[in-house]
């Protein structure tokens, strides 16, 4: 289960970016008030995807979760930042609603969740994820908020910097490890 | 709420006709009955009625006609693989046409306007494909038939009889289809039949009473003579062909193929209208003027009233009964539930879903699940057309639960006749049991928020419902949301509750087929229209995607071309207009995420490539070639996505490597095919190779260039000399002969991850007074280099040799080279010049300097001088060792040359001249002078006559000047001489340059120490250590001086002169005494420091004068006669260099806040009371001699002579500084002065008592016994006169640490005083007086010292006080010489 951040200045530019991958289990079950919400799982599209290419049906898996990861670099990379890019239309929508930083979940793209968490500089974390980690998706964020603040103590970082700290970014790992 | 719903949503009517009735259309040219009824839906203005009777007047009614034979035909095929087919054929319908759709909306895009804006002719396909089904599904009643119309012709033998069959015959449906429909005779009867008016009407009245009131007579003239002009009618649906049979070729499927399956195929018509309808497709005229029918007026108007009526007498009351019995059942069902439900309101409130208004019908069972009245296939009585209202209700008995059960019709029914407010009910109660109605809901409800929760849990429903046929279940997400975007007001479905393009998008889901990838696409489309542009880009790329998997490449470029369009599109930003000021960029200078660009341009690039745009493919693979900013300026990991600890770097080097392998491929074919386009495309490479700010030109001497700030030094150096003594010019040196190569070294570097290629790669030059974009002037040759391989990110420095063959400035501007042979391409050498801050204009804007380019300037050799060291091998010196060495210098000019300097560094000890002879003393001392000065020394002038016949250097001779080298510095050094010379007195100066590297070990090992000599004869005692700290050399020590301004030497016990064993160790002892000629230099010196250092302190300007010079006394010590003298020249200048660096360096770290330059100006290279020490060595074995100079230090005592000095700088009224930084600076300037060697403060009077006396006494004859004891006094000051009070213990002293020692009795006065000059000694002699033999120990004295003024001063004044308690002891041992 993998997730991407990435960093965004105020004008959208890209300061960084991670992919993470979890090695925690997936929850097999989800809450019972989630249960009531639609929850748009690649389940029933495994099969229809399995089937329309010429594949067994037996081979149709449920749980696609464990599976191996789809998104890796390469080609699928412009894909991954499309759908962050994507979801910002989603978190201005909600960013002009709502006034709170944690948006936890904006946008869905297939099996990607997006959350983001907006500083009130505006600068925006965004996280796609796979599976519903609200709580640790929080104090995540608060972690990487923590770090980059720590790191636009930096007189020579502008909001445009790229982070290219080292120490920065074996922190975030060590957060995503930690909550994700 | 007046909806329009989608026609798919509509009555489905089945015809079957007779054969006579056949016949009859074709002989008139007219397409059979469905298609001719079918013009004239939907009808206008039509009222319905609701349970309660209450009218809705509905502005239009669709119908659906299709043929009987066809249906039953079409529904025996497998639902799954009927899905399947469905899919493919839209992708094939939209396959041939996309091309001109594309075109088509790309004009009218560029145009502003057209029918385009709104929507998209792919989707409009799509749509119409989608909403053309027809045949009846397991899943939904909307398709099943509600009415059949039997139709015959009077122009059959007999009609009547021909009904009675088509009555009779079985309708060939599967079980699960619903038979409550309407049966309806219809009779048509054409001008031309056999039967009369009056024949036809008794008929009809006939068919009436055995059939029903359901029937009718169409009365028609179809006039033959003339035919009837065409009528336009609308466009007819597209159809699904029916399988095709094994023997047909593969489904043409952009033609319908004939219906196989049908009796008698009806290929007279289709063909017709199919070939006006690819017309309208492709041409974009309305579809609805391309469709015409060979109709007269009156027939028109009979069929038209026809339909009508058959709609509004029979078909809606049919329906109207129908949900008003099956709604009774429904709400008997509920009865409970509902009552349940009234009471749960009335508590929690109401939702949105309305009570039915039905009344109760009291006396049912309330079992829910069995209502049915008659089973399949009942009585088709004469009385009564309506067989069965109630035929399978039960959900989930059949194999796959999902046959259509009555109260979904009645739902259906509801919707069809408007009657929303029991539609709504009905549907939300088959929603939660789960047995559908979310897909229909949304269409019927107003907006909120549950909506897009009903769309989601339709498209989940679907994929779980028809989990094993996939095809299937796209199918109906498609249908579903092809039915929400037509059925749903676009305003309301963009809106922010609804966010209907999420619906399309979830509906699409992740299959791969044409109309999904075409719902996403136009899920993308309103994405856009709503201004989401980012979510619209990505949708667009999935879209385009999946077209492209499909093989429909013009849409799917398009789509990647809206998808590009759409991310860069500018977006109205919320930022302040200072955020932008305040970061200092523009705000159009956005650089998004650094995937995305090159994502889509390859994908379009290569695309273009499969479609023969090479030329197109080329321009995008170009693009992408660039350099990775973020990624490559971060050395570890940085910006980038890291995945499992590879560094990206590497996925950013595979995807450098898939483009630029495919812009090779493209260019190269490119070139090959259209070797004209390519001659005149402009193709321009995005990289630069060229590494600007590292290129520089090489000149032939400047092999070894050294550091460029060392050669900018020397060059200062040299012209703060010539200051003073002429105007004449430095000619600035780098400037190439003619003739003569030299080279541009190219600083290149390859930006991408992937190997390249440059070839031909060479400089393009021009000279400064020819215009910009001139040639290459033909008297310039420049190296073409064949071939230049760069690895990965390789840097490399390329030398391209240039040689001009006349006097000119040339001036670089460009590189030039073919990459990877295939592309020329040309970058710039210019670098931007600097920023200019002179006037306002340049301050508030950037406005840069013009660029800069690589200047070089040839001209003849006329003044040219060649250097070189004639030994170059590796110099390795030992520490202070003096290494003669020859610079051999070639006049390579045409002139001759007349004067000739060296200019090297300060630190560098040089001279010019052999290793003559060496001056050697005339005795043990000599005195000798020296500048006292920290100036550096000045260029050495090279006596060109003393080394040469001659005293000019002519062209082509050379001259060997031989230079001493003497070094302290150990390490790797380089000695950087530069050359000036000129041809006569008058004219300027031309230089050269010289570099050589040399290195330095240390060999030998010093230690020293100074203390006061205990007794009257010398003042102090310096003990010398020396070791050699070679491993296996012997050193031999030749001499030994010391030299000094105020102290003169005598060696004592020494062996330190001989040969120095590896590792061995020698001392040596001296005396130091003061010299009694003191020179009055010392004294000036110190005076001088004083004014100067005052000057500092007051912060005035420090006046640039050197001190007075100063007298050096100097002692030898060595092994013969024969001393070095210090006068000679070559070693005085090596002494006075060493001293000059010892001390400067010394100076620079004490001092940091007293300027370098002044230095020489405030301190004297001796101070007055400084004493150094100069070892001589040799190493006979490898002939090697040096010195080494040992800075002891200063002796004496000194009296903190800048202390008044200080103290009026401390009690000055503080001046106010506008910055910490300057008064914190000040202070620590006064605290180094403070506490500098030349306000040392020492106590000048030190007391030595002769230790360690034995007397021998007879104590038997003479007691006591009476030793005089002998007390040296001595003043340490060189300047001050100094007072002291010696006073000695009145009473015994207590015994010392042990009863061992005694302590004796002074007799005579306690105190002695008196008054000591500079430099001078006393001796006091005390008398003890003993009374017995033993060993007595003296102590507990105390000596008190007042430091007077200078001797010169007439009053004695006291400057310091000093208490100083028994700083020594002795012994005094006596001895009873009666006893022995």
């Amino acid at each position: 289960m993998s997730h991407h951040l990435f960093i965004l200045s105020p004008s959208d530019t890209p300061l960084y970016e991670l992919t993470h991958y979890s090695s925690k289990p997936v929850p097999s079950t989800t809450s019972p008030l989630a249960a009531n919400l639609p929850s748009w799982s690649t389940s029933a599209f495994a099969g229809t995807l399995t089937a329309l290419s010429g594949a067994s049906s037996t081979a149709q898996t449920h749980n696609t979760q464990g599976g191996p990861v789809r998104m890796g670099g390469g080609k699928d990379r412009h894909v991954i930042q499309m759908v962050a890019n994507a979801s910002l239309d989603a978190i201005e929508e909600v960013m002009r609603k709502e006034s709170v930083m944690y948006l936890k979940s904006v946008d869905k793209f297939n099996e990607w969740t997006v959350s983001a968490f907006v500083t009130p500089g505006n600068m925006k974390f965004i996280l796609l994820h796979e599976s519903r980690n609200d709580d640790g998706i929080k104090s995540f964020f608060h972690d990487v908020w923590e770090l980059y603040v720590k790191t636009m103590l930096n007189p020579f970082h502008t909001a445009h910097t790229p982070i290219r700290s080292g120490v920065f970014d074996g922190r975030v790992r060590a957060s995503a490890k930690k909550y994700l | 709420m007046a909806r329009t719903l989608p026609s798919s949503l509509s009555p489905h009517i089945c015809i079957l006709h007779s054969s006579d009735l056949k016949d009859v259309l074709e002989s008139h040219a007219l397409p059979l009955l469905p298609q001719i009824l079918q013009s004239f839906s939907p009808l206008q203005q039509i009222t319905t009625r609701t349970t309660a009777l209450a009218p809705i007047p509905l502005s239009s009614f669709a119908l659906r006609f299709s043929d009987l034979v066809e249906i039953e035909t079409a529904i025996h095929e497998d639902e799954e693989q009927r899905a399947e087919r469905m899919m493919d054929w839209i992708g094939n319908r939209v396959q041939p046409r996309c091309a001109t759709w594309v075109e088509l909306v790309q004009s009218h895009i560029a145009a502003g306007e057209g029918p385009w804006k709104d929507r998209t002719p792919w989707w409009e396909e799509v749509k119409r494909c989608v909403e053309s089904d027809h045949v009846p599904s397991r899943a939904e009643g909307w398709n099943h038939p509600v009415a059949i119309i039997y139709a015959v012709s009077t122009a059959a033998p007999n009609p009547l009889q021909a009904l009675q069959e088509l009555h009779t015959r079985m309708i060939d449906f599967p079980p699960w289809v619903d038979v409550a429909f309407l049966r309806y005779s219809l009779i048509v009867h054409p001008s031309n039949s056999p039967l009369s008016e009056s024949i036809a009407e008794s008929l009809f009245n006939a068919v009436k009473k055995q059939y029903g009131l359901h029937t009718y007579l169409l009365p028609l003239s179809l006039p033959t003579s003339p035919p009837p002009a065409p009528v336009p009618i609308p466009f007819i649906m597209p159809r699904l062909p029916p399988i095709p049979t094994p023997d047909v070729s593969p489904m043409s499927l952009s033609q319908p193929a004939p219906a196989a399956a049908s009796s008698k195929p009806s290929s007279s018509t289709t063909p017709r209208v199919q070939s006006s309808e690819s017309l309208a497709g492709a041409s974009n005229i309305s579809p609805r003027d391309a469709n015409t029918l060979l109709l007269c007026e009156g027939d028109i108007q009979q069929f038209g009233r026809f339909t009508r009526e058959f709609a509004t007498m029979s078909l809606i009351p049919w329906m109207e009964k129908a949900v008003m019995e099956w709604n009774e059942l429904y709400s008997t069902s509920r009865r409970l539930p509902s009552r349940l439900f009234s009471s749960t309101r009335r508590l929690f409130g109401s939702g949105y879903s309305t009570p039915v208004s039905t009344p109760p019908i009291p006396g049912h069972g309330s079992n829910p699940s069995i209502s049915s009245t008659a089973s399949r296939g009942g009585t088709h009585g004469p009385n009564s057309s309506v067989s069965s209202l109630a035929s399978i209700t039960s959900a989930g008995s059949g194999s796959n639960g999902a046959y259509v059960s009555q109260q979904r019709r009645l739902a259906e029914f509801a919707t069809i006749l408007g009657d929303f407010k029991l539609a709504i009910s009905v549907w939300e109660s088959l929603r939660k049991e789960g047995k559908g109605g979310a897909d229909i809901l949304p269409l019927l409800l107003s907006p909120s928020p549950a909506l897009p929760l009903l769309a989601a849990n339709s498209v989940q429903t679907n994929h779980a419902q028809f989990h094993d046929w996939p095809a299937l279940a796209q199918m109906r997400s498609l249908v579903n949301a092809v039915r929400w975007d037509i059925g749903i007001d676009q305003r309301e479905l963009l809106g922010s509750i609804l966010e209907g393009e999420r619906w399309l998008v979830q509906a699409a889901g992740a299959a791969e087929e044409v109309p999904t990838a075409l719902l996403l696409a136009h899920a993308a489309f309103l994405s856009s229209k709503k201004g989401a542009t980012r979510r619209s880009a990505l949708w667009y790329m999935r879209a385009a995607d999946r077209l492209e998997k499909a093989g429909i490449k013009p849409l799917a470029m398009h789509f990647f071309r809206r998808a590009h369009q759409q991310y860069k599109s500018p977006r109205s930003s919320e930022l302040s207009p200072s955020f932008w000021e305040s970061e200092g960029r523009s705000q159009f200078s956005w650089r998004g995420f650094d995937a995305i660009l090159p994502g889509i341009e390859h994908e379009l690039g290569r695309l273009l490539y499969t479609t023969g745009d090479t030329a197109g493919a080329v321009q995008y693979f170009l693009g992408l070639l660039q350099e990775h900013k973020t990624v490559s300026s971060t050395p570890a990991e940085g910006l980038g996505i890291t995945i499992n600890g590879t560094s990206h770097e590497g996925k950013h080097g595979g995807a450098d490597k898939v483009y630029l392998e495919d812009f090779r491929v493209a260019l190269k074919h490119f070139k090959t095919t259209e070797s004209e386009r390519f001659a005149t495309s402009e193709l321009k490479l995005n990289l630069k190779f060229c590494q600007i700010k590292h290129t520089r030109i090489r000149l032939p001497g400047d092999a070894l260039n050294g550091d460029s700030d060392e050669w900018n030094n020397r060059e200062a150096d040299w012209t703060t000399f010539r200051k003073s003594r002429g105007a004449e010019k430095l000619h600035v040196g780098g400037r190439a002969a003619v003739n003569e190569t030299f080279w541009a070294d190219l600083a290149i570097r390859n930006p991408l991850d992937v190997d390249v290629t440059l070839s031909a790669l060479t400089i393009v030059l021009r000279e400064v007074s020819s215009p910009e974009s001139g040639k290459c002037p033909d008297f310039v040759d420049v190296e073409v280099i064949d071939d230049v391989q760069l690895g990965a990110k390789e840097s490399r420095t390329i030398p391209i040799g240039i040689r001009s063959s006349k006097p000119s400035s040339l001036v670089l501007t460009h590189v030039r080279y073919h990459f990877l042979d295939l592309l020329p391409a040309e970058e710039s050498l210019a670098t931007r010049g600097r920023r200019l801050y002179d006037t306002p204009h340049q301050r508030q804007n950037k406005v840069y300097a013009p660029d800069i380019l690589l200047r070089v300037d040839v001209e003849d050799a006329l003044h040219r001088l060649q250097a070189g060291f004639v030994d170059n091998r590796h110099l390795l010196l030992a520490e202070g060792e003096c290494r003669q060495m020859t610079v051999r210098v070639l006049n390579s000019g045409k002139h001759p040359i007349a004067e000739l300097w060296m200019v090297s560094g300060s630190d560098d000890e040089l001279w010019i001249g052999g290793d003559e002879e060496s001056t050697v003393a005339s005795s043990e001392t000599e005195n000798f002078q020296s500048s006292n000065s920290l100036s550096p020394h000045e260029p050495y002038r090279v006596t060109i006559e003393k080394f040469h016949s001659s005293k000019t250097l002519g062209p082509g001779e050379t001259l060997d000047v031989p230079v001493i080298v003497h070094s302290t510095r150990s390490g790797e050094n380089s000695l950087c001489i530069l050359l000036t010379f000129r041809e006569t007195a008058d004219q300027a100066f031309y230089s050269t340059r010289l570099i050589r590297q040399y290195e330095v070990r240390p060999i030998l090992g010093f230690s020293w120490s100074i203390r006061p000599h205990q007794s009257s004869s010398h003042e102090y005692i310096i003990n010398v250590g020396v070791e050699n700290k070679t491993l296996g050399t012997s050193i031999q020590i030749v001499q030994v001086t010391t030299m000094s301004p105020a102290w003169g030497c005598t060696p004592l016990a020494s062996n330190v002169i001989g040969l120095l064993p590896a590792s061995q160790h020698v001392r040596a002892t001296f005396g130091v005494d003061r010299l009694v000629d003191l020179n009055p230099d010392v004294l000036a010196s110190r005076e001088f420091v004083k004014d100067k250092l005052r000057s500092v302190l007051h912060g005035t300007t420090v006046e640039v004068s050197d001190p007075p010079p100063t007298r050096l006394h100097c002692r030898h010590l060595c092994g013969s006669d024969m001393a070095l003298s210090l006068k000679d020249p070559a070693l005085h200048h090596f002494l006075h260099a060493d001293r000059r660096n010892q001390v400067t360096h010394r100076l620079s770290a004490q001092n940091p806040h007293i300027p370098q330059s002044s230095h020489r100006s405030i301190f004297p290279l001796y101070p007055p009371s400084a004493l150094d020490l100069v070892i001589f060595w040799e190493i006979p074995s490898q002939e090697r001699k040096g010195h080494i100079l040992l800075p002891i230090g200063n002796l004496g005592a000194d009296h903190a002579p800048l202390s008044e000095v200080l103290d009026t700088v401390d009690n000055l009224k503080a001046k106010r500084s506008m910055y910490a930084e300057t008064e914190r600076e000040r202070r620590e300037l006064i605290e180094a002065i403070r506490s500098s060697e030349w306000n040392a403060e020492t106590n000048p009077i030190t007391l030595a008592v002769s230790d360690g006396m034995t007397v021998e006494h007879d104590f038997a004859s003479r007691p006591p016994c009476h030793v005089t004891i002998k007390f040296t006094i001595r003043n340490y000051s060189l300047t001050n006169p100094a007072r002291y009070a010696l006073t000695l213990p009145s009473s015994p002293q207590q015994p010392f640490e042990s009863a061992a020692t005694l302590s004796p009795r002074f007799v005579g006065r306690s105190t002695q005083r008196g008054e000591l000059l500079p430099s001078q000694a006393r001796i006091i002699s005390l008398n003890l007086s003993i009374p017995h033999p033993g060993t007595y120990t003296l102590g507990d004295w105390t000596i008190e010292t007042e430091v007077g003024e200078s001797e010169t001063s007439p009053q004695w004044v006291t400057r310091h006080r000093y208490k100083q308690l028994s700083p020594s002891r002795c012994r005094v041992t006596v001895i009873d010489r009666s006893r022995s």
